[in-house]
This record gives structure tokens, C-alpha cells and sequence, in this order.
């Protein structure tokens, strides 16, 4: 481990790293290419690993076959409130069980923890009555409440709270020798120092609320609500099969924004990830 | 005025009501109150609604409600579909949890080597990660039709494919590699932390001592890096028994029921054959295997974890 | 003007008692060190002289006025910490006059006394910079300079020198000394560094929770 490799071993390593790379990459770039392909390409023998034709025709298909569009602002709006309404909440939880004395503390934080012992699957059916009877089916607030405040949130707010146990107990004394009470502490002080958990955190509640799939396809039924990953399948012709262009034209409108932003920011990401996996 | 003149002067000889401990009381149950509100609402009553439905018939197209004790467990029990959508999930779940591990391992690994380009690499392994998961699964489902982009690399080289998706046997291998595929990057990056995690005196105490590379491995990395594997294994366990999305667009649980794993079975019964009742007891069988896996696990721990933080 | 004194306090946690009822009277303008073996109790004294552990029994007094019930920000204190707790997220300007910033101190007086306690330290050159780019001796003093901004007539100050070197602690114990002589602050510090001790006007000595002796240097 860890020690200089002989000049014979690393064209294993990279050889070796190289073939297991291409069922990881290939199917991108294989979404990507097809979804430009005429029709006519897409299945073509031998396959064409770079597209000798490219026809951009099918992208407007996607908005002609569905309301895109306005599937896709519903998948934006909604990450983004759950994002934001999950970092916060979490943010507050997670402070108050890892800083704050107040009694049944503990008990309170077992309480909490039960939400990731309980997949969002088991309880979807009761779910779906609850909203029934809130008159809330078929709209984006199951999408929004539930993982804000439900089972989804409860990682969060585990991961936010082992942070906020590691930070130095006489950052805060100092704050209230200064003068702040504890909100005034929290916002002004933990929030501010908390930003690489609450970047993996947003990072992940992001991802998990634009990959949602069972929530959507149980509580919407209208195309005009649809989110992005119900949309997807939607593409099919008269027979029920699947019109394969448009689709993977729709999955890389989907996928490539995502992508871009990780690249950009794959740094965060990644030692985001690391920070609360190892902690959690 | 009597009142307040009274409570002025007095005020300096008691105690006032708004002690330290009293605010941080109110503001510990402040802060906590959206989250503890939540889970009550949205995980704990419906948890126990679960439960209440799954002791009635409640057809949803009938408009049927009715009381019916445990006849639902019965017919559970009873259930010439549920051997095998049970096989379907533990094969699935196992397949799942031992190629993912062993991946991760292998590439957390290679990728702790000191080489150039190994950020490159890592961000690519990572990239499934952050494809939207149905996008995904439609890209690979389109390379694992017939006449897909698979078999036609395999034809390249003169192999005729099997029509992945549509035998039993590949069909499952196909849900549980495109499965492994997508996710295997997070469980990579969580070994790679453990393994920069482990001192670097230990190998070099090792290497003066002149252990062999794989005893290294065998006897300092993996007892170091046991809680990571214990804590990803339980979280790819649980992620695996809550499936979906691939099965509904790779495979709608078939060929025949063989790849009908117990979510999607669920699903099945409660929304596509309006069996709220049946699919509230199926609820229950998901919420009761993932609590005993949880709680082997947690007992495994103390045999099996050699280091701890 | 800060004096302080100490009647019959005691601590207990839960059944534990681990003050025995401590007396002690700290004139204005002096600068006294509590020492004792660990646990005997002598940080958890400063710290509800502060306002950060509750009193269970017993009165302790700032200049007459009974602060038990008190936060620590309506006792007119400043402290300094071992690890110097430091915003990490401020500069050290921003970190100075945090305090006053919040209680609607104009900004030219927050300036005006960040860079007079700035200039006292000899920290006019770091204002900018962010505690992570200063030595630990840099950090003690800027907690130093965030206290004496702050302007309180009482400083507390918790193992100030354990963090640093021998002669960084030096330099700080000059600093402190200092701020009781040509301020006319009163200083009260925890400590068992020796160097500390001998500049102290007096040394007030605790074992397992009660008073054992007091020494004066005049």
C-alpha cells in the first residue's frame, strides 16, 4: 500500500483501471451519441461508436411528445426546495442533539433515528391515504414534505449533528461571553463553520430528490406535474414500445446538466462524501 | 397596578423565570420541533397506520374497509407468488451487496495507488453516481435490448448474446450489474477514505518486520478498514431491499415474476390491483426483514469489528 | 472598577458535589491566579464567575451587584480560553470587535478600538488575515486583543500560556500583566505555569474543591 509501484506494475494498475472503466463511462457516452443519431443509426451493425451522421430533430420531439419544459422546471423547483428546506432543517435538529442540554434529549434523538431504520417504501401506502385525505394528491407537496421532514431528512440530520458534536466547545462559550443567546450562536457562528456538511448534505438531498421515482409515479397522474424521472418513461408510441431516440434524448437533457456541475465541482462531491461517510 | 408595582420591586429577590437552562430548554425543543414533528407525521403514524390497515380488506375499487384480524398474514403466508418474489429479493440483495462490495474494494485499491491521472479516474468511477438514476437505467435497458448495443459488440467479436432481458437468469444478472454500475462509486469513495484513514506506521512497521504485501492487506487493512465495510454493507442492504426504479423500467419484475422483487411486488398489489390491505401486510414483511438485517448487523459489530474511532 | 467576590459558593452535579463552599474577595485592579491540581475545581470557579456553569449555592458579586442569575453577557467580562477559541471563520478585525458589533457599537468606535487593542498586542499588521494563518502565540493574543477590546473592567482568562511555547508564554504573561498595571483591568486567571504565578499580585490555592491558601506577592 501506499508505496512507490515498479515501472511493470503501474501499466497493470492503469491497464487494469482502464477496461473496468468502460461500464462506467460507456453508457454516457453511448446516451449521448444515440440521442443525436438519425433513427435509422441507432441500432446500426457494426455500431457506431462515433456518430457519422447527426441529426438534432429528435430534441425538439421531446418538447412536441410531452411538456418537457415544464417537467423540468418541476424537477428543479422541487429539488430545490427540498434542498434548501432540508439543509435547514436538519441544520437546526442536528445542532440542537449534538449542542444543546434539554431533557428527554436522547430519547428524542432514538425517536428521530427510527425514520432510517424505515425504508420510504413501507410506508407509502398510508402515505398515499394521508394525502388523500389532505387533498394533495396529484400535486408537487408529498414531493416536497416528505422528504423534507420525513425519513429522507433523518440521514441529514444525523450526518449535521456528528459535525456539530466535533466542533470546539469553547467556540461557543466565547460566543456567549460576547454576548449571543443561542439562535444568534447558531446562525452567526455553527452554521457558517458547518458549510462542508451542509455541502455534502445539500449535494446528496439534491440527487435523491431529482432520482425520485415510486413518490412521483404513486401521487402524480397529470403529464403537466410529471417530474423528470416519471417523464422519461412516458416516451412510447402507439404500441407501448419505446420511441429509443427521444428517450435518450429526454435521459441526456436529464443527466448532462448534473454531470456538468459535478465536474465542475467533483472536489466538494467527493471529499463531501468521504467527510459524512466516515463520520456517519 | 397593585399587580405590577408588586412584581417590580419583587422582582430582585426572586429568580428569574427565564434561566439559562430554561431557554435552552425551549430552544433545544424549538430547533428540534420541524424535524421530531416530521418523522411523527410522515415516518411513525404512518408506520402504525401500516399496521392497522394491514388487518383489514380494503379494496380501493370496491370501496371495500373491513376488519378481518390477521386473515391477510394468512393469505400471506399462503401466497404461491411470495417464495418466489422473496427468492427474487434475497437473490437480488445478495447479488447486489457481494459484487458491489468486492468492486468497491478492488477500486478503492487501485486508487489509492500513487499514480498520475488517479483524480481523473476517480472522478469517472464516480460519474453514475450523479446520472439521474432513470436516465440511467433507459440508457442501459436501450444497450441490453436484442438488438442492442451489447449483443452488437459481442457480434463484433463473433459471440451471439442472449436476449438479456428477457431470460430469467440474465435478466436478474443485468438488474443487479446495472444496479452495482450506478452506485458502486459511493461505496468506493467511503473505502478509499477508511484506507488513507490507516496510519502509514503501521505498514511501515510491517515492512521493517518484512510482511509479505497480502498479509498487509489481510492483517492491517482489512481489520482498520471493518467498520467502513460494516457500515456500507448495512446501508447497501437496506438501499437494495428498496429497489424500484430499475425493475419497473428494466424489467416490470419479469420475465414471468423472476425478477419481482418485494417492492415492486408491493407496488403491484397496492396500486395496480388496488389491494391496499394486502400490499399494507407486505409493508410490514419489508419493514420487519429490514430491522432484523439491522439488528444482525449491529450484533456482527461487536464480533466482527476489530477498530474502532 | 471590577471587584469580585466569592461567598460560600458551592457546585454540585447531580448528587456530586464538587465545590465545598468557597470564600474569596478580589479587590478592583488585581491580578490573581487560581491554582490546584486538576479537577479541584478551580476552572469550573472561573467559568461561573463567567456565566457558563450554574451556581448551586452561594453568591458571587461584581462590584456589589449579586450576577448568579446573570448571562454572561449582562456581567461586563471578557475571557480568554486555552485554545484560544478564535472564529475561524472571521478575520482577526472581524473577530475583535464581534461582540460590539452585535451590541449596535458604531462602526468607527469598533474600529477605533479593534486597532487600539490591535496596536497594545502588536497586531496592527495581522487585522486582516484569518486565525489559521497565525502561530499560535499570534492566536493567544489576538484572543487577548478580542478581551481588551471589549473594554470589560474584568478579564478571565482559562490555562491562557498551556497551549503555548516557553517563550511565547512569556511574551503573553508580559501582556496580561500589563493590562492589570497601565489598563487597570482585574484579571483572573486558572493556570499552573510557574512563569505565570510569579507575576501575580496574589495566588489563591484550591484542593478538591475548597480553599487551601492564598499567597500574596505584594
Amino acid at each position: 500500500m501506499k508505496t512507490d509501484l515498479s515501472p511493470r506494475m503501474k501499466v497493470v494498475v492503469y491497464g487494469l483501471m482502464t477496461v473496468l472503466l468502460i461500464p462506467f463511462v460507456f453508457p454516457t457516452w453511448w446516451m449521448v451519441t444515440s440521442s443525436i443519431k438519425p433513427i435509422s443509426d441507432i441500432f446500426a451493425f457494426p455500431p457506431e461508436i462515433i456518430p457519422s451522421r447527426v441529426d438534432l430533430s429528435t430534441y425538439s420531439r421531446v418538447f412536441e411528445l410531452q411538456p418537457f419544459g415544464r417537467q423540468y422546471w418541476n424537477s428543479a423547483y422541487i429539488a430545490a426546495l427540498v434542498t434548501a428546506g432540508t439543509m435547514l432543517f436538519s441544520a437546526m435538529a442536528g445542532y440542537a442533539f449534538a449542542r444543546i442540554r434539554f431533557p428527554c434529549a436522547n430519547a428524542l434523538f432514538m425517536v428521530v433515528l427510527v425514520g432510517l431504520l424505515i425504508p420510504a417504501e413501507v410506508t407509502i401506502v398510508p402515505l398515499f391515504q394521508m394525502f388523500l385525505g389532505w387533498d394533495m394528491i396529484n400535486t408537487h407537496w408529498p414531493l416536497v414534505l416528505v422528504p423534507v421532514f420525513g425519513a429522507p431528512s433523518v440521514f441529514a440530520t444525523f450526518v449535521m449533528r456528528q459535525f456539530f458534536i466535533a466542533l470546539p466547545k469553547e467556540l461557543e462559550e466565547a460566543a456567549r461571553v460576547d454576548g449571543l443567546g443561542r439562535f444568534r450562536i447558531f446562525w452567526t457562528i455553527a452554521l457558517p463553520l458547518a458549510r462542508p456538511a451542509l455541502g455534502a448534505v445539500g449535494i446528496f438531498t439534491f440527487l435523491h430528490s431529482w432520482n425520485l421515482y415510486l413518490e412521483p409515479i404513486v401521487f402524480l397522474s397529470s403529464p403537466e406535474l410529471f417530474t423528470l424521472p416519471q417523464a422519461l418513461t412516458q416516451f412510447t408510441d402507439a404500441y407501448g414500445g419505446a420511441m429509443w431516440n427521444v428517450q435518450l434524448a429526454a435521459a441526456t437533457m436529464t443527466a448532462v446538466p448534473v454531470l456538468i456541475v459535478f465536474v465542475i465541482a467533483q472536489r466538494q462531491f467527493v471529499e463531501g462524501l468521504a467527510h459524512t461517510g466516515l463520520k456517519g | 397596578m397593585n399587580v405590577a408595582a408588586r412584581s417590580t420591586t419583587g422582582k430582585p429577590h426572586k429568580r428569574a423565570f427565564w434561566t439559562m437552562e430554561r431557554r435552552d430548554t425551549l430552544a433545544g425543543y424549538l430547533f428540534i420541533a420541524p424535524q421530531l414533528i416530521g418523522v411523527v407525521t410522515f415516518v411513525l403514524i404512518p408506520l402504525g397506520l401500516v399496521f392497522w390497515y394491514s388487518l383489514h380488506e380494503w379494496n380501493v375499487l370496491a370501496q371495500t374497509f373491513r376488519f378481518q384480524g390477521l386473515a391477510n398474514y394468512e393469505a400471506l403466508l399462503n401466497d404461491p407468488g411470495l417464495p418466489q418474489v422473496l427468492g427474487a429479493t434475497a437473490v437480488f440483495s445478495l447479488g447486489l451487496v457481494v459484487f458491489n462490495m468486492a468492486l468497491a474494494l478492488l477500486l478503492a485499491v487501485l486508487l489509492d495507488q500513487k499514480l498520475k491521472g488517479i483524480a481523473v479516474y476517480r472522478t469517472l468511477f464516480f460519474s453514475p453516481v450523479v446520472v439521474s438514476l432513470v436516465a440511467w437505467t433507459i440508457v442501459w435497458s436501450f444497450l441490453l435490448q436484442n438488438n442492442g448495443g451489447i449483443n452488437a459488440l459481442l457480434a463484433l467479436v463473433g459471440i451471439e448474446g442472449p436476449n438479456w432481458l428477457r431470460g430469467s437468469a440474465t435478466a436478474m444478472t443485468s438488474v443487479v450489474v446495472v444496479q452495482v454500475f450506478k452506485n458502486v462509486g459511493l461505496n468506493m469513495i467511503l473505502f478509499l477514505a477508511a484506507l488513507q484513514g490507516v496510519p502509514r506506521e503501521l505498514y511501515e512497521a510491517a515492512r521493517v518486520d518484512g510482511t509479505p504485501a497480502w498479509m498487509q492487506f489481510t492483517r492491517i487493512t482489512m481489520p482498520m478498514i471493518s467498520p467502513t465495510i460494516l457500515l456500507t454493507s448495512i446501508i447497501t442492504i437496506v438501499g437494495s431491499l428498496q429497489v424500484f426504479a430499475q425493475i419497473a423500467v428494466l424489467t416490470q419484475g419479469g420475465p414471468g415474476m423472476s425478477t419481482t422483487v418485494l417492492v415492486y411486488y408491493l407496488y403491484q398489489q397496492a396500486f395496480q390491483f388496488h389491494k391496499f390491505g394486502y400490499g399494507a401486510t407486505l409493508s410490514i414483511l419489508l419493514f420487519l426483514i429490514v430491522a432484523v438485517l439491522t439488528f444482525a448487523q449491529w450484533q456482527m459489530r461487536r464480533r466482527l469489528v476489530f477498530y474502532e474511532n | 472598577m471590577a471587584s469580585v467576590t466569592f461567598s460560600d459558593v458551592k457546585k454540585s452535579y447531580g448528587n456530586v458535589e464538587v465545590i465545598h463552599g468557597v470564600d474569596i474577595g478580589i479587590a478592583d485592579g488585581e491580578f490573581v491566579v487560581l491554582v490546584g491540581p486538576s479537577g479541584c475545581g478551580k476552572s469550573t470557579l472561573l467559568r461561573m464567575l463567567a456565566g457558563l456553569e450554574t451556581i448551586t449555592a452561594g453568591t458571587v458579586e461584581i462590584d456589589g451587584l449579586v450576577v448568579n442569575e446573570l448571562e454572561p453577557k449582562q456581567r461586563d467580562i471578557a475571557m480568554v480560553f486555552q485554545n484560544y477559541a478564535l472564529y475561524p471563520h472571521m478575520t482577526v478585525a472581524t473577530n475583535m470587535g464581534f461582540s460590539l458589533e452585535h451590541r449596535r457599537t458604531p462602526k468607527a468606535e469598533i474600529a477605533q478600538r479593534v486597532e487600539w487593542a490591535a496596536g497594545i498586542l502588536g497586531l496592527t499588521d495581522y487585522l486582516d488575515r484569518y486565525p489559521r494563518e497565525l502561530s499560535g502565540g499570534q492566536r493567544q493574543r489576538v484572543a487577548v486583543a478580542r478581551a481588551l477590546a471589549n473594554s470589560p473592567d474584568l478579564i478571565l482568562a482559562d490555562e491562557p500560556t498551556a497551549s503555548l511555547d516557553r517563550n511565547t508564554a512569556d511574551r503573553l504573561i508580559d501582556d496580561l500583566a500589563s493590562l492589570t498595571r497601565l489598563h487597570n483591568r482585574t484579571l483572573i486567571a486558572v493556570s499552573h505555569d510557574y512563569a505565570l504565578l510569579s507575576r501575580m499580585d496574589r495566588i489563591v490555592d484550591l484542593a478538591d474543591g475548597a480553599l487551601t491558601g492564598e499567597t500574596g506577592h505584594g
